[in-house]
């Protein structure tokens, strides 16, 4: 049976997730759903297929079995609650909600229902992230001691609506940029924080969001990870990483990109417009090496592990081995993961409680920032 | 000042092999002497240099042929040294790190005041010419106030010839106490000094040596300015693969040749071979100076409105207008100490980095083992600005 995907929100992230469409067997794109008329129309014109004027009337339809909730982070948690109160499967992106209550109700309303709720755009779905995760749970180089990431991107630069550069919306770094790189550290980690301690900086005078963090996490298992993250974009980390970034891209030159400063948010029309320089039409397609989310650089007890542009560097007393790592399925990893999951009768992995947990490492890191003090987690799952 | 600053150097070992030979054609600075408990390493200095070696640093200091002492024995007799340097009435130029604990920093602080003498942070990258560049870009306020800086460093520090002491965390050995002074150093220094707190996690993962091979600690200053610092000093990745090969003397590894695989050691070295070896293949491998400029791992700079970070001759500073490539000049390497001790005594200032920069240095490297065993922040009260 194929499973018949509705997605709400034709956004941003709707770009990569409707080419992740392409190629899945067993999954097929079945309607969207957005409040913008013209989304809609150019919608239905590109697939032919119905497009719904809210989410909640998306959820009703009998043609959609599992609806991707790609809208705004503050509407996460109504939207997760419309699709799984009408017994639809939820892939939800990341961050699963701005609070922790939020999830507990979007967990629960899964639960309830017996539906699936999948963290979408989780970078654990990167398979060079995947490969990292397998060789630290081998064991062949010892335990993993310290996950040291750094992010530079021009993310406060990018066409942002207000609600995009609004702390208490979701916006900013640390709720936007900062899922990304927990998730990846948890994975690789185990997943079990413990507490942590982080600072973070709204620097940019016409955004008052956070465009700068940095945290030390410690985990239960004794790792430890020093991620920050730095979107102001001036120093781009692609220069550390081959010219590559997030969709496998690369970038000649990344230290003679240039682009103008932003003032300040544009409005839908601007961000989304026809006429709009940076439309999602125009987004970049996937590039033919490995997915780089900034550099992570993953200590052992007997070796050290990073990405190269086409797999991993794994380095030990051997010397310096490179392995090959399958090529990133984009945002079509969340569908097969759902498909895989629904017809193996088994929870999908990232779940809604790994997305919670990831939640509550953001939102303690806000914390500390704000207290000048450490934030013990409680909420924390392990990899599966 | 017309006459030469007559230097003795306390401590033939590893720190001298790079000092001993750097006074040359440094003006006003002279070597005068050196110290040494080992018969073979004074022969070796007077037979090189025809100036007396003395078999112990109190002796040394008793000299009126020295007027400054650089204190390059081990860590946990810096204290001693120094105090009796000071007392003989010596400037001294003391290794990072300053000393073990703080109370010992105090005493030697205290008795260079009493004395009236200069006390020299020495080893220190302040003393590094990039790093200095990149404090003058932060001070020049062209991109605005520091915000966050990060830095990395990947190295085999523990695989290196080690002495019992230099891997024995009681006596300031392990990585914190010999590697953080330098991380340290130059992320206080950029980011003006102050930091108010500490949280830090350092691990003893080597089966082989029970003491500190990594760390990360994330240093706040005053203002919600943050710095994080990652060190991993394993052996196993070595940063200069993000430094275009250039390492910590501004030597080049060749584009595309690969680093020298060693076997692994099992533990520490006994004196006569570990000072062997000093003498042939360590300085050239670690220490060497190469044409480029010194890289002490991979620090960016984050400002208001830019960043800042090493090019291979010197900087690359980022700003809306671009990247703008700034070039630094060679400083005088291992000399820099002995230039600062000779300026600031002619002009009659304080020397930088001091004594209270060191101790402030080692309350953070402190901070860093104790929030680690203790898990939580550890406030700071002993910190001084960047002069």
């Amino acid at each position: 049976m194929t499973l018949r995907v509705g997605i709400a929100g034709l956004g941003a992230p709707s770009v990569q997730i409707l080419r992740g469409f392409a190629g899945v067997d067993g999954v097929a794109l079945a309607a969207a759903a957005d409040l913008r008329q013209e989304a809609r129309a150019e919608f239905t014109r590109t697939y032919d297929l119905p497009a719904f004027d809210s989410v909640e009337a998306m959820a009703r339809s009998a043609s959609v079995d599992a609806v991707w909730v790609a809208t705004p982070s503050q509407l996460h948690c109504a939207h997760t609650l419309a699709a799984a109160e009408h017994g639809k499967h939820v892939i939800c992106e990341k961050p699963l909600a701005l609070s922790l209550e939020d999830c507990d109700r979007m967990i629960a309303a899964a639960d309830r229902a017996r539906v699936q709720l999948v963290l979408g755009h989780s970078k654990i779905f990167d398979t060079p992230i995947r490969a990292i995760g397998r060789i630290v749970a081998g064991g062949s180089i010892g335990a993993v001691v310290q996950i040291d990431s750094w992010l530079f991107n021009d993310w406060l630069q990018r066409p942002r609506l207000a609600a995009e550069l609004d702390s208490s919306l979701g916006g900013g770094v640390v709720l936007r940029q900062g899922p990304h790189q927990v998730d990846i550290v948890r994975h690789i980690a185990g997943g079990l924080g413990r507490e942590l301690r982080a600072t973070a900086g709204c620097w940019d005078p016409h955004f008052p969001t956070e465009g700068n963090y940095a945290c030390l996490l410690e985990f239960e298992n004794g790792a430890v990870a020093n991620f920050s993250c730095n979107g102001y974009g001036y120093f781009d980390v692609r220069e550390l990483t081959w010219g590559i970034g997030v969709v496998g891209r690369q970038e000649n030159d990344p230290r003679s990109a240039r682009r103008r400063r932003r003032t300040g948010p544009l409005s839908v029309d601007e961000k989304y417009g026809a006429a709009a320089s940076d439309s999602p039409a125009r987004a970049e397609g996937r590039g033919t090496f490995m997915p780089f989310f900034g550099l992570t650089i993953v200590s052992c007890e007997r070796g050290v592990i990073r990405q190269s542009p086409t797999g991993l560097y794994l380095s030990t007393e051997q010397g310096c081995e490179e392995i090959a790592v399958e090529p990133s399925l984009g945002q079509a990893a969340e569908l097969i993961e759902l498909r895989d999951a629904v017809a193996e009768g088994r929870p999908a992995f990232p779940d809604g409680r790994w997305g919670r947990a990831t939640v509550e490492v953001c939102l303690a890191m806000l914390r500390s920032a704000r207290e000048h003090r450490a934030v013990p987690l409680a909420r924390q799952v392990a990899r599966s | 000042m017309d006459k030469e600053l007559r230097i003795g150097v306390a401590g033939i070992g590893s720190a001298a092999a790079q000092i001993l030979p750097s006074f040359k054609g440094v003006k006003g600075v002279a070597l005068a002497g050196a110290a040494d408990v080992r018969a073979d390493a004074r022969a070796e200095f007077h037979k090189a240099y025809d100036l007396p070696a003395f078999d112990t640093v109190a002796a040394m200091c008793r000299s009126s042929a020295i007027d400054a002492v650089w204190v390059a024995t081990p860590n946990t007799t810096h204290c001693e040294h120094v105090l009796a340097a000071a007392e003989a009435g010596k400037h001294v130029i003391c290794e990072k790190p300053m000393a073990v604990t703080l109370d010992e920093c105090d005493r030697m602080i205290a008795a260079a005041a009493r004395a009236g003498v200069q006390l020299v942070q020495g080893h220190s990258k302040i003393f590094d010419a990039p790093i200095r560049a990149m404090r003058e870009v932060v001070t020049s306020g062209r991109i605005g106030r520091v915000i966050q800086i990060n830095s990395w460093n990947f190295n085999d520090w523990l695989q290196r010839p080690r002495l019992a002491s230099e891997v024995d965390t009681r006596l300031g050995g392990g990585l914190v106490y010999r590697q953080g002074p330098h991380m340290v150093d130059l992320v206080r220094y950029i980011a003006g000094g102050m930091a108010t707190s500490v949280r830090g996690m350092a691990g003893r993962w080597d089966p082989h040596f029970d003491t500190e091979g990594n760390f990360s600690a994330l240093l706040e200053f005053e203002g919600g300015v943050a710095a994080s610092l990652g060190f991993n000093g394993y052996g196993y990745f070595d940063v200069t693969d993000l430094t275009w090969g250039i390492g910590e003397g501004g030597q080049q590894r060749p584009e595309g040749a690969p680093r020298k695989l060693k076997p692994r050691r099992t533990g520490p070295m006994e004196m006569e071979d570990k000072y062997r070896y000093v003498a042939t293949t360590a300085q050239t491998e670690t220490y060497a100076r190469g044409s480029r400029m010194p890289f002490f791992g991979l620090t960016v700079v984050s400002c208001e409105r830019g960043a800042i970070r090493q090019s291979p001759d010197g900087l690359y500073v980022y700003t809306e207008a671009g990247c703008e490539e700034v070039p630094v000049v060679r400083g005088p390497g291992r000399a820099a100490e002995a230039v600062e001790l000779r300026d600031a005594l002619a002009q009659g200032r304080t020397v930088f980095p001091d004594g209270r920069w060191g101790r402030a240095t080692l309350e953070v490297c402190l901070a860093i083992m104790d929030s680690s065993r203790q898990h939580r922040d550890i406030p700071l009260s002993r910190q001084v600005p960047s002069a």
